[in-house]
């Protein structure tokens, strides 16, 4: 509760009061002086952050402050929770890129059930049952173009005209109110925060001090935040991929399998997991679209959550001369959207078509948390492939750095790479350590020195990729079967490896440096690379390329190595430089969608994973 | 197969839609290449269906890609006895999918390339240099470049030289970054003149790419690294020398560069040279040669 004195704009008279003309006491009429009193004006909000609003002082103290001890939260109010948005229009043709999605629970004026209900930041007007006639209340808000206020009345909700005053009855009475974020954060332009102010304007009168009374509270939407490896997955996602985009029923047979085995490796690990397996023609689950959530206060302790999707800001090529967005990022809005999830585009069109690899979101992950000296990263912070002339879109950049809480982002050198994405060469794992967690990267001078050792064992003419085909999977494939002094032999091979194992040591500088990560928390995934148009891109799996299930279970792509004394080569080298830190790993044949198409089983798979227990507002960003 | 002397192109874009590279050959050797064409197609006509076959699901193939391009040239790679086949597409005039993407034409085109580059057919040599000529974009530039140089020839390394010296701008330095896949003395010498000489650092940049791989260390361990053996000290000295002068003379991304390219080629006498030009920053030196093996 806050009156603010210097807001009244009366005039105070020394000696000023007023004489009521009888006041009964005891049954005896006495002549009472009475000075006018100053209202005592007081909005709540859930201050304290327990998910209700209380009536003592603890949603009443510093409310006009905001910190990682205090202040209100809200939530961009950007879900479907009537599932009343669609992807198509009435005639069921798809809505273009830019209407899609521009529907959602913040962009009507309605509050669309219980479930939106739970998605609005609550307020309350405390009762001021003496509030002289003619007295006025109404709502300021600084940032009236990012926030809707609703008001509850006994039938459900309306929304608040911020131009006219409130019913007195409100103030006299006591009224609730919801807020609700109309976007997230979108730039550095808007900071997040509002303040909402009850002005409350006495006229002149007897009984109180006339004036203008505030009580300012203030409130911050709640950041988007997306997960790390460290955090066990919930739901999985794959593209069930079809053969070919003219025919979409016709799935790929290698899609089908990989499905298969995915989720037969899921349910092992985690049977109370999903996996939702989406018809479409994009076999990069990983890239085109990226998961994370926002939350606010629940109640007992509890974060409310909303899951947010954001859609890539990939522009592709759809003919020689026209350009659009990526169609498979549609799913956000026409498959996740819905109940307590929300979907999010943000893109610059006129962003170069070079970089565009560095759009998908194998390009995007996030450092598990993290503390280097006196800065601390309780949520992770976000990584990725970027450097001047050759970087992600810098309105989706702009976007996630808005959200304060997973940034600056760490950028590395990617260029290097055909595909230009960090999950390329480093992964990160849970690990039973002061950090939490370790780092695998890939090291081709390993991989190397593991195949000239067998070399000089007399194994260089042991096989490696027996059975595997390079080509596409319509037919004329040819063998990807070579021995290990073939492959050692490989110009291409060499020159590529030769050059990848001196960039990933440069970008494992700038992850050293950022998070002081040392090498005894390093990891080394040996695999070599190969030159494909003066880029580089591995050449034998890219086993660094996981699918972390959670705190034991890595799925990995089959590295198809050279089998010697019964063991591929390769396999068991991963699998014991993790076994120390409680992992098993779970193979998985990726070659024919993935490996021989520039990616792996990260490149393939997706997920929602569990929501941190830290919770965002009890840090500092 | 299809005329092999035609016109060349008006614009690039005319090209690229089509997806034809509209390579130029004089007519002896025009007249070569048609005949072991024709002859490989009766020896190995599987070949030539796969190739043919790649071709049909280009646009397919490139919608399913991860990144900027399909990996074609792996894809090409594989087919073996393919050398006329590539031949046969490098030179074909018919449009290759006249309404695929732009990534899906460049994937292709420098997939032809680099695949026949990586062949090392010696007869396929006027093939690579007439592609290096006509090409215009400098993606298919750059992997002309590269093809051409993996042959390694004598021949190969003064056409090179002769498309770097007459190409500018852009598709200079296309020919320059591809350029390092000819792992001869005279490449070598060659970029590391330029780089003395380059007035940019997008310039110096390709430069730095064409001397890292020409003097690339483990390339230059395998068979096919380069014809001549007994040039690679030279080849690695060259490339090493005026690598490390970019270092100590620069800053920033060019000076990361030059250090990547340095420890690519791991010549012998790094540390030597390093120490020599210690003055320059000697912070930034020995920070160089820690890092040396």
């Amino acid at each position: 509760m806050t009156s603010r004195s210097w807001l009244v704009a009366v005039v105070v008279v020394v000696g000023l009061g007023c004489e009521k003309p009888k006041a009964t006491l005891e049954g005896s009429t006495l002549p009472v002086r009475i000075d006018p009193a100053t209202p005592s004006i007081d909005l709540r909000a859930d201050v304290n952050r327990n998910g209700i609003i209380d009536l003592d002082a603890a949603d009443d103290d510093k409310e006009d402050t905001w910190d990682a001890q205090h202040g209100a939260i809200f939530l961009a109010n950007i879900d479907d929770d009537a599932a009343r948005c669609k992807a198509t229009d009435a005639q069921g043709r798809q809505l273009s890129d830019e209407q899609l999605p521009n529907c959602n629970d913040a962009t009507d004026e309605v509050v669309n059930g219980a479930d939106d209900e739970q998605d609005l930041a609550p307020l309350e007007l405390i009762a001021w049952p003496q509030a002289p006639m003619g007295t006025t209340a109404q709502f300021v808000v600084d940032a009236d173009d990012k926030v809707r206020l609703f008001r509850k009345l006994a039938t459900g909700w309306e929304a608040i005209d911020l131009s006219k005053p409130l019913p007195l009855g409100d103030l006299t009475q006591g009224a609730t109110y919801g807020l609700e974020g109309r976007d997230i954060t979108r730039n550095q332009q808007w900071d997040g925060f509002v303040t909402v102010t009850m002005r409350v304007t006495v006229p002149q009168q007897a009984y109180y001090v006339p004036g203008t009374y505030d009580d300012v509270v203030k409130l911050r939407v709640a950041p988007v935040l997306t997960f790390f490896h460290t955090l066990p997955v919930e739901t999985a996602y794959v593209s069930s991929m079809p053969n070919d985009p003219r025919t979409p029923t016709v799935l790929d047979p290698d899609s089908r399998v990989f499905v298969a085995a995915l989720r037969a490796h899921l349910m092992t690990a985690r049977p109370n997991s999903n996996l939702i397996s989406p018809t479409v023609f994009d076999q990069w689950t990983q890239d085109y679209f990226e998961t994370g959530y926002a939350s606010m206060p629940g109640t007992n302790g509890a974060q409310h959550v909303m899951k947010v999707f954001f859609r890539s800001a990939n522009i592709e090529q759809t003919s020689f001369t026209s350009r659009g967005m990526r169609q498979a990022g549609r799913i956000v809005f026409s498959l996740f959207r819905g109940k307590d999830a929300a979907g999010v585009q943000q893109i610059d069109m006129t962003s170069p078509d070079e970089s565009q690899s560095l759009n998908s979101f194998g390009n995007f992950e996030t450092i598990p948390p993290y503390s280097l000296g006196a800065k601390t990263w309780p949520l992770g912070r976000v990584i990725r492939g970027s450097i001047p002339g050759f970087a992600p879109d810098q309105s989706f950049m702009g976007m996630t750095e808005s959200q304060k809480y997973q940034g600056p982002e760490v950028t590395i050198d990617t260029s290097w790479l055909l595909v230009g994405h960090v999950d390329e060469t480093m992964s990160f794992l849970k690990a039973s350590s002061p950090r939490g967690w370790i780092l695998l990267v890939n090291d081709a001078r390993l991989a190397r020195q593991m195949l000239q050792d067998e070399v000089g064992k007399g194994n260089g003419g042991v096989h490696l990729f027996v059975g595997q085909k390079w080509m596409d999977d319509n037919g004329n494939e040819t063998s990807a079967d070579t021995t290990i002094q073939a492959l050692l032999n490989n110009t291409a091979v060499m020159m590529a490896s030769a050059e990848a194992a001196v960039k990933v040591d440069e970008q494992l500088a700038i992850v050293k440096r950022e998070t002081g990560i040392t090498d005894a928390e390093i990891i080394k995934v040996p695999f070599l690379h190969e030159d494909v148009q003066g880029t580089s891109l591995a050449h034998q799996p890219g086993t660094v390329n996981l699918f972390v299930l959670d705190d034991h279970n890595l799925v990995v792509p089959d590295p198809h190595g050279p089998v010697i004394g019964g063991k591929d080569l390769f396999k068991t080298h991963l699998e014991q430089a993790v076994a120390p830190f409680g992992y098993t790993v779970l193979w998985l044949d990726d070659w024919n969608l993935y490996h021989r198409m520039a990616g792996e089983v990260h490149c393939g798979t997706n997920a929602f994973r569990s929501i941190p227990s830290t919770k965002w507002w009890e840090v500092t960003p | 197969m299809k005329m092999l002397t035609l016109t060349m192109v008006v614009t690039a874009q005319v090209a690229l839609a089509g997806g034809a590279l509209e390579v130029k050959l004089a007519p002896a050797d025009a007249a070569k290449i048609e005949k072991q064409v024709a002859l490989a197609k009766k020896a190995q006509p599987a070949a030539f269906e796969q190739v043919a076959k790649i071709q049909r699901d280009l646009t397919v193939i490139d919608a399913k890609k991860r990144g900027r391009f399909a990996p074609l040239t792996t894809l090409l790679n594989s087919v073996p006895e393919a050398t006329w086949a590539l031949v046969e597409a490098i030179v074909s005039t018919a449009a290759v999918a006249p309404e695929a993407p732009r990534t899906a034409v460049i994937a292709w085109q420098t997939g032809l390339l680099e695949s026949l580059g990586d062949r090392r057919v010696l007869a396929t040599e006027p093939v690579l240099m007439a592609a290096l000529e006509a090409a215009t974009e400098p993606e298919v530039i750059r992997s002309a470049a590269d093809g051409l140089g993996r042959l390694g020839t004598d021949g190969a390394a003064t056409a090179l030289i002769a498309a770097a010296s007459k190409r500018e701008g852009a598709a200079r330095e296309a020919v320059f970054a591809g350029m390092g896949s000819c792992r001869r003395t005279a490449v070598a010498g060659f970029l590391a003149r330029q780089l003395a000489l380059a007035s940019t650092d997008s310039e110096r940049l390709a430069l730095v790419k064409g001397l890292s791989r020409v003097g690339n260390e483990w390339a230059l361990e395998t068979s096919g690294g380069t014809p001549a053996k007994n040039e690679i000290p030279a080849i690695r000295q060259l490339a090493a020398s005026a690598l490390v002068k970019l270092y100590a003379e620069s800053q920033g991304h060019l000076r990361q560069a030059a250090s990547d390219a340095v420890l690519v080629i791991n010549a012998p006498e790094t540390k030597v040279l390093l120490a020599q030009l210690r003055a320059k920053d000697p912070a930034a030196i020995d920070t160089l040669i820690a890092k040396t093996h």
